[in-house]
């Protein structure tokens, strides 16, 4: 049985615009978390409804887990003001994950904006399988920002010889344009190649669309992580829903929540 | 907020409707606690008074689309549609499922006509592990749900021909979008009905002011949650005065409290909807909270306190 857990914030910092990482205590969720996962956080015991956070980094031994988020409304901005000791009511690890690349093929992760949260976990746990089979090849990791001050630094990940490729829309940052561009001109150019690449995204759903056209142009495996309002999160309300098709191509909606948020790009109706 | 594991006391909630015995009032509300599967990994269904399932319909529907659902004030809008797989498919992959739970299970089901009930009702009087069929004479978010559904003439005439075609004992289960809901009741009962439950959603609407569109893809939803609270309970007054059978009342029951005052009105049993999207153990928890405070006002069973509002 699951249950409903008590996370602790150890700490926040604010590591961009309105932009801010947090961290929990809660062991549980911080052994269980697999990359693509989400908690479901109540901000305020006012609120009726929980807000969903992408599991952003994770210390098994430590107990500890991050969320990355932005301040929109009421829930985000109650949870970036909470003193360090506050208690919140968390279900998690809800959802499912990234599935890994098949053998020798390269993981590519494209993110947008704070779709970087998930690619995060998930470019240190390719990194982790590369450490332990030499031959597995790094990840790649194209993040696509408004402009430069967005651009969030995924500590941690240099460490291990991972630097992220940018790209801006205001050319500021990196590569002047969309991280699906950036992306769609590193294939174009032979710098990746796109039958031995796996693709995973996360950020607005127009990039997503971008990036799942992109890559069944180039025949490319890829996965995407979609965001829905979620009342519920664990499967019982129908209201995550994204439109989708099984393999017979009949379309039906599939939830977010429990379904995903990682979906095989091309099971996906955009 | 730290989520706190409560201790039962030794208070006896169970309750008798229609001559089945429910180990507590609290049941979920159809649409809000799937056909059980999800709830089973929260909580412990054994618990539960009974398990509602989301309405079955003939055919397969796919629902509205996406935005479906969101936060008002107190409550939330929801325009889901009905999405369901049709009752051939809740047959072979859910009813097993529902039926191996240590809990009653309540059937919602739903149609265009009243032949559509009729056949629902027709092809689950063959399954084992229904202890109830609960008809949505009253959704919102489809065309006629509420039209058919605030009629009463159309009421009796669709609760009597189900009738003649099962011997499950019936909840109907009404609309309050409508003027008369006491008269929905006696129709209700009139037809052959063995217990009613009231309230379903109440139709709102939500605008971004920013974008100047609905906020839900199909214009309108209904209303559910906190604030629809005190409506339910009106409802609930209305219709415990205006007929025999039991009441079973629904709206905005996210507490011990809050189930208590449904009973006190006159409600034998209560279920709990849109609170269990906050918490996935909602009625657990309803039910321990009714229980302590029952035991705290030293009333021994859940039945002693039905009806006891004093005017
Ligand atoms: C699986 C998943 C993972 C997410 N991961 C992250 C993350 O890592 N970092 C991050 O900053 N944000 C993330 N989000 C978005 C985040 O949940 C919303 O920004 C947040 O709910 C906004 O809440 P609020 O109270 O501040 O906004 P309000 O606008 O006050 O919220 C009102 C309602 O709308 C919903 N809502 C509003 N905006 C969104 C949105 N963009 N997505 C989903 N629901 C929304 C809220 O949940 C709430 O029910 C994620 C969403 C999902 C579904
Ligand atoms: C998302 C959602 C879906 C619902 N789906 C159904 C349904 O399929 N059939 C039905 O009879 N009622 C449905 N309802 C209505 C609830 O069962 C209940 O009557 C209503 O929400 C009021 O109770 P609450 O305030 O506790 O949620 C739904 C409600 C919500 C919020
Ligand atoms: S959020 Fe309720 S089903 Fe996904």
């Amino acid at each position: 049985m699951k249950h409903r857990l008590t996370s602790t914030l150890v700490w926040t910092r604010r590591v961009g615009p309105n932009i801010f990482q947090q961290r929990f205590h809660q062991p549980t969720i911080a052994r269980a978390a697999k990359a693509g996962q989400f908690v479901h956080i109540l901000p305020a015991d006012d609120l009726l409804f929980r807000r969903a956070f992408s599991i952003y980094a994770a210390d098994p031994k430590a107990g500890t887990y991050d969320v990355l988020h932005q301040v929109l409304g009421v829930g985000t901005r109650s949870l970036a003001n909470d003193p360090v000791g506050s208690e919140l009511d968390t279900l998690g690890p809800l959802g499912n994950r990234f599935t890994p690349p098949p053998p020798g093929h390269t993981a590519v992760l494209v993110g947008g904006g704070l779709g970087m949260a998930p690619l995060r976990l998930w470019a240190l746990e390719q990194l982790r399988q590369s450490s332990r089979r030499r031959s597995a090849p790094l990840p790649v990791m194209i993040l696509g920002v408004r402009t430069k001050a967005q651009a969030v630094a995924p500590y941690q990940l240099a460490q291990h010889g991972l630097r992220p490729v940018w790209a801006s829309d205001d050319g500021s940052k990196g590569f002047h344009g969309t991280a699906v561009a950036l992306f769609d001109h590193l294939v174009q150019s032979g710098k990746l190649n796109g039958s031995r690449i796996a693709v995973y995204g996360c950020g607005p759903e127009p990039m997503m669309s971008a990036l799942a056209k992109v890559c069944a142009a180039h025949g490319t495996f890829c996965e995407v992580s979609l965001e829905r309002s979620m009342p519920c999160g664990y499967g019982v309300c129908m209201g995550c829903v994204v439109q989708g098709r099984d393999r017979s191509g009949y379309e039906t909606f599939l939830r977010v929540c429990r379904d995903g948020p990682v979906f095989d790009a091309s099971t996906i109706v955009f | 907020m730290k989520p706190k594991a409560t201790k039962a006391p030794a208070v006896d909630l169970s309750v008798e409707i229609a001559g089945l015995r429910f180990a507590t009032p609290i049941w979920t509300a159809s649409g809000t606690a799937g056909v059980g599967e999800e709830v089973a990994e929260w909580c412990d269904t054994a618990r539960l008074g009974a398990m509602v399932t989301k309405s079955v319909s003939l055919e397969p529907r796919s629902g509205h689309p996406y935005p479906r659902t969101c936060e008002t004030a107190g409550g939330m809008l929801n325009a889901i549609g009905l999405q369901n797989k049709g009752v051939e498919d809740f047959i072979r992959d859910e009813l097993p499922r529902l039926r191996a739970m240590a809990t009653r299970v309540v059937v919602n089901i739903v149609g265009h006509t009243q032949e559509d009930y009729v056949g629902m009702a027709r092809r689950l009087a063959r399954e084992r592990g229904i202890d109830m069929l609960e008809l949505n004479l009253s959704c919102p978010n489809v065309a006629r749900g509420i039209d058919n559904g605030s009629d009463p003439a159309w009421v009796e005439e669709c609760v009597g021909k189900v009738r003649a075609a099962t011997r499950a004992p019936l909840v109907v289960k009404l609309t309050p979008n409508t003027n008369d809901i006491a008269s929905l009741a006696r129709a209700a009962e009139r037809g052959g009905a063995d217990a009613i439950s009231a309230i379903n959603t109440l139709v709102g609407m939500s605008v971004n002011y920013h974008t100047f569109k609905p906020r839900l893809s199909n214009v309108t939803g209904g209303l559910s949650g906190p604030a629809i609270k005190p409506v339910a309970l009106a409802c609930v007054h209305k219709i415990v005065r205006a007929v025999k059978i039991p009441v079973i009342g629904i709206g905005g029951i996210a507490s011990g409290t809050d189930a208590a005052e449904f009973l006190i009105v006159g409600a034998r049993a209560v279920q709990v909807g849109t609170a269990n999207f906050r918490m996935p153990d909602a009625p657990i928890r309803v039910a321990d909270e009714l229980a302590a405070y029952l035991a705290a006002k030293g009333i021994g069973r859940a039945t002693d306190l039905i009806g006891r509002l004093s005017l």
